[in-house]
């Protein structure tokens, strides 16, 4: 079930007229239980092809109780490697002929978010951090939560158990409700019109004008097609994210953001910290401290300190490259996001030693360093996710001829440098000069009225489009 | 701890207060289709006959010109012409020029580029089903025939998806049941969600003239990317009204450039035309007579180069004479050959753009001498 179809809106009217009208906490636990079970069915053709994931919930459960009742070290490895390894089975990122499988085809959609959680629970309950033990239903609550379970964001356990907790006091104030349908009109909005028309274009451009046998132009197309992949990734992920966080408030859920503007980010790390944030953070959490906490203990000095933390940023980083699939294409992305990011680390180590701190400070205050900074990020990135749609043929273009893929790089980094910095002043620019504008939409009507027509031009412009709307670009994820 | 009564309030509030949103904003979409309705109708008023190349009109995708400019056009009490068929009827059969020789007749020109014999086929039969029984009764359709129509299983015209199969699919309105597309309403109900979805046509109206406007980027962009070359004075470019799908084929390099063409589009693999899209014809002869259409085939214009270029002519003429001759359960339609007509030809199959209303004459001769042919004596 798609977020922008028919369908999934009329399965959220059932559902939450269904939890709205329950007489009871209990009751609303249930109905929530009830929605996600739901939903589950429809993400596959047949219940049967849903048995192995509710085998691996099952059994998840089990060894959360038990690593959370037996806090031993050895028990907490033990369902570790049972629930990865698992996991890893189930997605085939190992021949399947080395273990007994499940011989049907079966559904793994929202299985990687779902381990991100079950080893959320698992390592805290370890931990001591889970007042009580997780009982069977808010543990599909939690895991399944139907608006997150695709693709996240991943919430914390206690954030999600609290907000279960106050269901029986959910009150929704026409604010409220405003603010999640908005929220949801402007979802539909980026994954209907802005990531389909980004995706054709880039299908255009990608698939029939690539051709590595005439360089500049192909140098030309591969970042124009990059960029485009890109911001069409953006928004259908983004778009996602907001029906998500939309639908779930309609509930008395506050989900966690997982974007916060990633394209204003100054380098690398700080993109991290607004591209994908929950997964960020629950790598940053459960792989990248406890890794530097481990190199330290064993390597650390004063002076090794920090180049310790760029090697931990690149193995976390390469580990979430793999994540993603079991190929070697992803592990040359998650790669390439460690040397990256790790760069961006150690480059400012470096310069900060160079410069010193307040010569660098002044130096990242420097507008033109700003934008260049801030499109290197996007060519970076840009440049990670050619992993994802380039054709062998493109990619061994780009292994062939090393300049022209550098001069390719450079050419974005300067485009995107001109186009962000431009985006930026012209939102400073809107928001600075219409003050008035913005005051009289505060009226509930004016509010109301602006909704109700950005409403209107969204669902125009998505029957208008026809096309099948783009399905959700981390579903096989 | 459930506190019930209290939960109960705060769920009657909660559920008053969405739904209350809920019906606010769906006010105000109403009202905003509401308005576009009225612009739409403002802008465009439902016009009396349907020319597919005008572009003043409201509906720009071929298939919705065709169906649904048709059916806002009332149909009228007197005598009409439907005209369905390929580029070349698009381009050669202007209605406005056939009107000035027959006055009393209203002319629609449903063609679109490229259209195979199936969906030339389909699109009669649609036409048949939307409009009013009485006005059945004064409507002949012309359907143009020529040997692009008529193209192999394995033909790049095949493989790839039509315009028209796609404008069907999008505009919802009709479902396909064993090759046939059938309406899923009728009548007022049709005419009512004729006159809701307007908004659509309108916003694809804006999303055309658009295009239009960046006609000239798109250009420059295509002349960048795939030729390498950077022009900046085709910024400045519109789209033009009538885009002639072909260069001009009237030297010899020209000729040879267009047979090659259409031995490659339509040919494929080069085992002959089939039977396929004959079937068609046969099939939409075998409809018309059941049904008591007035249907009359036109055999389109073809140049002696043509005839003589295309390996396949042969065979064409050959399996399109089999389908006519066939007496089968009646004569199901008249047949009118201009193939050897001498008309002012652009390439192998268009007309010379000046020469149209030569071509509207010769067509308006051809179809009284039938007319005069199956009249009593």
């Amino acid at each position: 079930m798609q977020f922008v179809s028919v369908e999934f809106l009329a399965f959220v009217a059932l559902s939450l007229g269904a939890f709205h009208l329950a007489p009871s906490l209990s009751a609303r636990r249930t109905v929530l239980l009830a929605s996600n079970v739901v939903f589950a069915a429809f993400l596959a053709s047949s219940p049967r092809m849903m048995v192995p994931m509710a085998l691996f919930l099952a059994g998840s459960f089990f060894l959360v109780r038990l690593v959370r009742a037996r806090r031993e070290r050895g028990v907490l490895a033990l369902v570790l490697v049972t629930t990865i390894g698992t996991f890893v089975v189930m997605k085939q990122y190992v021949p399947t002929s080395l273990f007994p499988t499940w011989q049907e085809p079966y559904s793994v959609i929202g299985l990687s978010y779902v381990l991100f959680r079950v080893l959320h629970l698992a390592i805290d309950g370890h931990e001591g951090a889970l007042a009580e033990p997780v009982s069977a239903r808010a543990f599909v609550n939690y895991c399944c939560f139907f608006p997150a379970w695709l693709s996240g964001p991943i919430q914390r356990y206690e954030d999600h158990a609290r907000q279960e907790e106050a269901m029986a006091r959910v009150e929704l104030s026409a604010r409220d409700v405003h603010a999640a349908l908005s929220r949801i009109v402007t979802g539909v909005f980026k994954i209907g019109v802005l990531s389909g028309v980004l995706f054709e274009l880039h299908g255009q451009l990608a698939g029939i004008r690539l051709e590595p046998a005439q360089p500049p132009h192909f140098a030309l197309t591969l970042a124009t097609a990059a960029a485009l992949y890109t911001l069409y990734m953006y928004y259908n992920f983004a778009g996602y994210m907001d029906v998500a966080l939309g639908v779930a408030a309609l509930y008395g859920f506050r989900l966690p953001e997982n974007f916060d503007r990633p394209f204003s980010s100054g380098n690398m790390l700080e993109f991290w910290n607004r591209w994908h944030i929950t997964l960020s953070a629950w790598f940053r959490t459960y792989l990248f401290n406890p890794l530097l906490r481990a190199l330290t203990a064993r390597w650390g000095s004063a002076r090794r300190g920090p180049y310790l933390g760029v090697l931990a940023y690149l193995i976390t980083f390469t580990v979430m490259g793999l994540w993603h699939g079991s190929t070697p294409i992803f592990f040359v992305y998650g790669l390439i996001l460690g040397v990256t990011v790790s760069g961006n680390k150690l480059y400012e180590i470096e310069a900060r030693r160079l410069l010193g701190k307040d010569a660098f400070r002044a130096l990242r205050a420097n507008p033109l360093y700003a934008a260049l900074c801030r499109g290197s990020v996007f060519a970076c990135f840009s440049a990670a996710l050619v992993c994802f749609w380039a054709t062998p043929r493109v990619r061994r273009a780009v292994l062939d001829d090393p300049l022209l893929t550098a001069g390719s790089y450079v050419g974005l980094t300067l485009l995107a440098s001109v186009v962000l910095a431009l985006a930026s002043w012209l939102r400073t620019r809107w928001e600075s000069t219409t003050p008035r504008l913005h005051h009289a939409l505060q009226g509930a009507v004016a509010r109301q009225i602006a909704l109700g027509v950005r409403a209107y031009v969204v669902v125009l412009l998505v029957v208008l489009r026809w096309t099948a709307v783009p399905t959700f670009v981390y579903v096989p994820f | 701890m459930d506190r019930r009564p209290d939960l109960r309030v705060r769920a009657v509030l909660t559920l008053r207060t969405l739904l209350a949103q809920l019906g606010k904003t769906l006010l105000v979409m109403a009202a905003c289709h509401a308005v576009l309705v009225g612009v739409s109708l403002w802008l465009f008023p439902p016009t009396r006959d349907v020319d597919a190349l005008d572009r003043s009109a409201l509906y720009r995708g071929a298939f919705e010109r065709a169906v649904f400019g048709a059916l806002e056009s009332g149909f009228g009490d007197g005598r009409q012409l439907v005209v369905i068929g390929s580029s070349n009827a698009l381009l050669g059969f202007r209605p406005s020029e056939i009107e000035a020789l027959l006055p009393d007749v209203r002319v629609h020109n449903l063609s679109t580029a490229s259209m195979r014999m199936d969906e030339i086929r389909q699109m009669v039969q649609l036409v048949w089903d939307v409009m009013p029984a009485a006005q059945r009764k004064r409507t002949t359709f012309v359907v143009t025939l020529i040997f692009a129509s008529f193209p192999p299983p394995k033909s790049l015209y095949v493989r790839r998806e039509a315009g028209v199969a796609h404008e069907i699919r999008r505009s919802g309105a009709f479902v396909e049941l064993d090759g046939d597309l059938v309406p899923r309403w009728t009548g007022p109900p049709l005419t009512a969600a004729l006159l809701l979805r307007r908004p659509l046509a309108l916003a694809e109206v804006v999303a055309d003239e658009l295009s239009s406007l960046g006609w000239g980027v798109q250009e420059f962009l295509s002349a960048a990317f795939r030729k390498r070359v950077f022009d900046p004075s085709l910024l400045a470019q519109r789209r033009p009204d009538d885009v002639l799908l072909f260069p001009r084929a009237d030297t010899p390099h020209g000729k040879l450039a267009s047979l090659a063409f259409f031995r490659a589009a339509l040919a494929g693999e080069g085992d002959g035309l089939g039977r396929a899209q004959f079937d068609e014809l046969a099939r939409l002869r075998r409809w018309a007579e059941a049904n008591g259409v007035d249907l009359v085939l036109v055999g389109m214009p073809v140049p002696g180069w043509v005839r003589d270029g295309l390996p396949y002519f042969a065979e064409y003429e050959r399996e399109l004479r089999r389908v006519l001759d066939d007496p089968g359960d009646g004569p199901g339609a008249r047949f009118v050959d201009l193939a050897s007509a001498d008309l002012p030809m652009w390439d192998a199959t268009h007309p010379e753009p000046g020469g149209t209303s030569a071509w509207a004459a010769r067509l308006i001769e051809a179809l009284r001498d039938a007319r005069a042919q199956d009249s009593p004596q």
